[in-house]
């Protein structure tokens, strides 16, 4: 019964999410399209919270939203530009407002539920010394065998720890190479949307007609 | 594969100087230009050739050793080195004629790429990083990120020239297909995971049966293939490389056409021989095709262009094409033997590295004679078999070099191509892929055609009324170090290939 549950749960979650998906390609606003983005990362918080990994759906909502709530402001800053007569920019206005609310309700909803749904262990509880050196086992299984009863509960109770721990000692290297791919993006997006010609492009580009 | 207590101790340094030694290299040359100001477009192409010098040197110090660190994820062995030298080698030549504009005392040609903005060395050491790394990983996860780290950059190098329309659209033509590959890629590797529960090579080579049908597993490694198809533009995943290598400045094409071929391969073939070589039964027929489909399309398509640098983009799909033919002997070989770590990497290796080691040079060397040739105030992207006719009669040293570049690209006897495909098909066909093996040969007496075209148009036709070629190419000493890098190591490996061979006799599966 439970099974059957979670597969009608998943049904619905990950359904909103390809719909809010297909919605996000084929609406004309980008504004509107950034929040089906929204969306979909919100629907995907959710599927994380059903497979127990509540650290990352909280991260994902914090993380995501927070920057695709970004995204959606350049993006009305470049595609809206000040004094053009655009209908569209006071609707933008609106949902840009009910976008927000809805997602603090949702936020709300989901770190509350995660908290509920983790029983009360909460995120600052300090782990007792048989958890901390006994850390490595959890780690080892997690990576290398089917999840067993016990490490599933295992992660549920230590499970941004157990992030914290694979991010920095398993997956360090992938970890650090993520930093460099961020860094290599940003420096790109700068480069890209430099909106000078080369010729002018600032003290430290150098000039283009050498 | 098992799990071991994790302390900075048990981190293998030397097996990752190389890629820490770049990724300082990329913080100092992404920050120098605001310290040096105006002396920075020296400074910083000067370090960046640094930086790939003593990585290069730092990879050669581990040669041999077979080095891993993080629990096998990456390993540093002969395969990976040999793949890391050719990228150091391909970035060091690209930096090398990227400087050529920056050069005091000397003009250079302008044509495309007016490369004004130091991030360019960043970037490419960047790049640079992914390859390696792509080539050394032997875990999906790290896979994944790796060929991310080698993409994104490209996406804005393509787009480098902002004064030019093409190569804007190339950027965002190129982002976008690549975005679409690693959707697929991603969603492979999840597939993946979902069937094995691990991501590691050697935990996916132990849980692939090829009796045992895991539909789930073989979704997920069809999804990869995919992805893996787009980066290294197999057919039909290659729609993109056309207009992307036409319209990225001439010198970034030759980067990609080299570069990203190589590191792709290399991370195809550890794929493909360290991770799925059990299922060999099951693939092998799709990579067939594939490999048929690739050369074929390749080559016809390349028969009509009129433009260089497209005809160049096509060819190097049909390249992809002969390439693949590594995959397949690498997957009969190692299906019948079983993979034994410290074992020689065998035929396949070899002939691939060799294959692509004399296909780097050609490519790069004939995107920089494009680049050289294109007059100021002309696109690049638009040079076309027309733009060159009687080339020998004006620029007579231009034409010869870029003949013998095309000669080797089309594999006519005394260069690396001719060698290359001589090993390769030589290897094929004693593995018996007979019928493959004639579709190649086929495909290469086609490709001949239009280097030859270019070729004649060269030497044998006058050249044209108003002249759309740069009329003095520019003397600069940077620009002909490149060239004639290429051209001594083009006729050095087809010439004297027992020393790379030698070399590459001892590259092995690492432990």
């Amino acid at each position: 019964m439970a099974i059957s549950f979670e597969i009608v749960f998943f049904g619905v979650f990950a359904g909103i999410a390809v719909i809010l998906a297909i919605m996000m390609l084929s609406v004309k606003s980008p504004v509107h399209a950034a929040l089906c983005l929204v969306g979909v990362m919100i629907m995907l918080a959710i599927l994380y919270l059903m497979l127990h990994a509540y650290f990352l759906s909280v991260v994902q909502i914090v993380v995501y939203a927070g920057a695709v709530m970004v995204l959606f402001l350049f993006v009305i800053m470049f595609f809206y530009s000040p004094g053009a007569s655009d209908p569209s920019r006071m609707s933008v206005h609106f949902t840009h407002i009910a976008g927000a609310i809805i997602l603090a309700v949702i936020l709300l909803a989901v770190i509350t539920g995660s908290f509920l749904l983790s029983g009360n262990v909460s995120l600052t509880e300090k782990p007792s010394a048989a958890q901390m050196t006994d850390i490595e086992k959890p780690i080892a299984e997690t990576s290398e065998a089917p999840l067993t009863e016990e490490t599933s509960r295992m992660i549920e109770k230590q499970n941004p720890q157990l992030v914290g721990r694979m991010l920095f000692t398993k997956y360090l290297l992938p970890f650090e190479l993520t930093s460099l791919l961020l860094l290599a993006a940003m420096v790109g997006a700068v480069v890209l949307a430099r909106r000078s010609p080369p010729a002018e492009a600032g003290s430290a580009g150098g000039d283009g007609n050498d | 594969m098992t799990s071991m207590e994790f302390s900075p101790q048990t981190i293998d340094f030397t097996a990752i100087m190389p890629i820490i030694i770049i990724s300082a290299g990329i913080l100092v040359t992404l920050l120098l230009p605001f310290a040096a100001k105006g002396r920075a477009k020296i400074i910083n192409p000067l370090v960046a050739l640094i930086v790939l010098l003593a990585a290069f040197i730092s990879s050669a110090r581990i040669w041999d050793l077979g080095r891993a660190s993080f629990d096998g994820m990456y390993t540093a062995d002969n395969a990976t080195l040999f793949a890391s030298f050719i990228f150091i080698i391909v970035a060091f030549i690209t930096v090398i004629a990227i400087t050529a504009r920056y050069c005091p005392f000397l003009r250079s040609p302008d044509g495309e790429g007016l490369f004004a903005s130091p991030e360019v060395f960043p970037l490419m050491l960047t790049v640079v990083v992914g390859a390696i790394v792509m080539s050394a990983s032997r875990n999906l996860i790290l896979t994944f990120l790796a060929i991310e780290t080698l993409s994104i950059p490209l996406y804005v190098l393509a787009g480098m020239n902002l004064s030019s329309e093409r190569s804007k659209e190339a950027s965002l033509k190129y982002f976008l297909t690549g975005a679409f590959a690693s959707g697929f890629l991603a969603y492979g590797i999840s597939l993946i995971y979902g069937a094995v529960g691990k991501l590691g090579y050697h935990a996916i080579l132990d849980a692939c049966s090829p009796t045992a049908a895991d539909y789930t597993l073989y979704a997920g490694l069809a999804l990869v293939a995919v992805g893996f198809g787009f980066k290294v533009a197999l057919v039909p995943f290659h729609a993109w490389v056309p207009d992307v290598y036409q319209g990225s400045p001439a010198l970034i094409s030759g980067f990609m056409a080299s570069l990203v071929k190589a590191a792709g391969f290399t991370a195809i073939l550890r794929f493909f021989g360290e991770g799925i070589v059990p299922l060999y039964g099951i693939w092998w027929v799709a990579i067939a095709i594939i490999a048929a489909l690739t050369m074929t399309v390749g080559n016809l398509m390349a028969l009509n262009q009129i433009v260089l640098k497209r005809l160049l983009a096509y060819s190097s799909i049909a390249h992809a094409g002969y390439l693949l033919l590594a995959v397949l002997i690498i997957g009969k070989e190692w299906s019948e033997k079983g993979v034994t770590a410290g074992a020689p990497l065998g035929d396949a290796m070899q002939c691939a590295f060799f294959y692509l080691a004399g296909y780097v040079f050609a490519i790069i060397g004939s995107f920089a004679i494009i680049w050289w040739l294109t007059p100021s105030d002309k696109e690049g992207a638009l040079l076309e078999i027309d733009d060159v006719r009687g080339l020998n009669d004006r620029h007579p040293l231009h034409a010869a070099l870029f003949a013998l570049f095309l000669f080797s690209l089309a594999g006519f006897p005394i260069t690396a191509g001719f060698l290359g495909k001589f090993f390769l098909f030589a290897s094929a066909l004693s593995h018996g892929f007979i019928l493959l093996v004639v579709f190649a040969l086929l495909n290469a007496v086609l490709s001949a055609y239009y280097y030859l075209k270019i070729i004649v148009a060269m030497y044998m036709k006058s050249a044209p009324e108003h002249a759309s070629l740069c009329e003095e190419p520019s003397p600069n000493p940077w620009i002909y170090a490149v060239v004639w890098t290429c051209t001594l190591a083009t006729l050095w490996l087809g010439i004297i290939p027992a020393s790379i061979l030698g070399l590459l006799g001892s590259v092995s599966v690492g432990g």
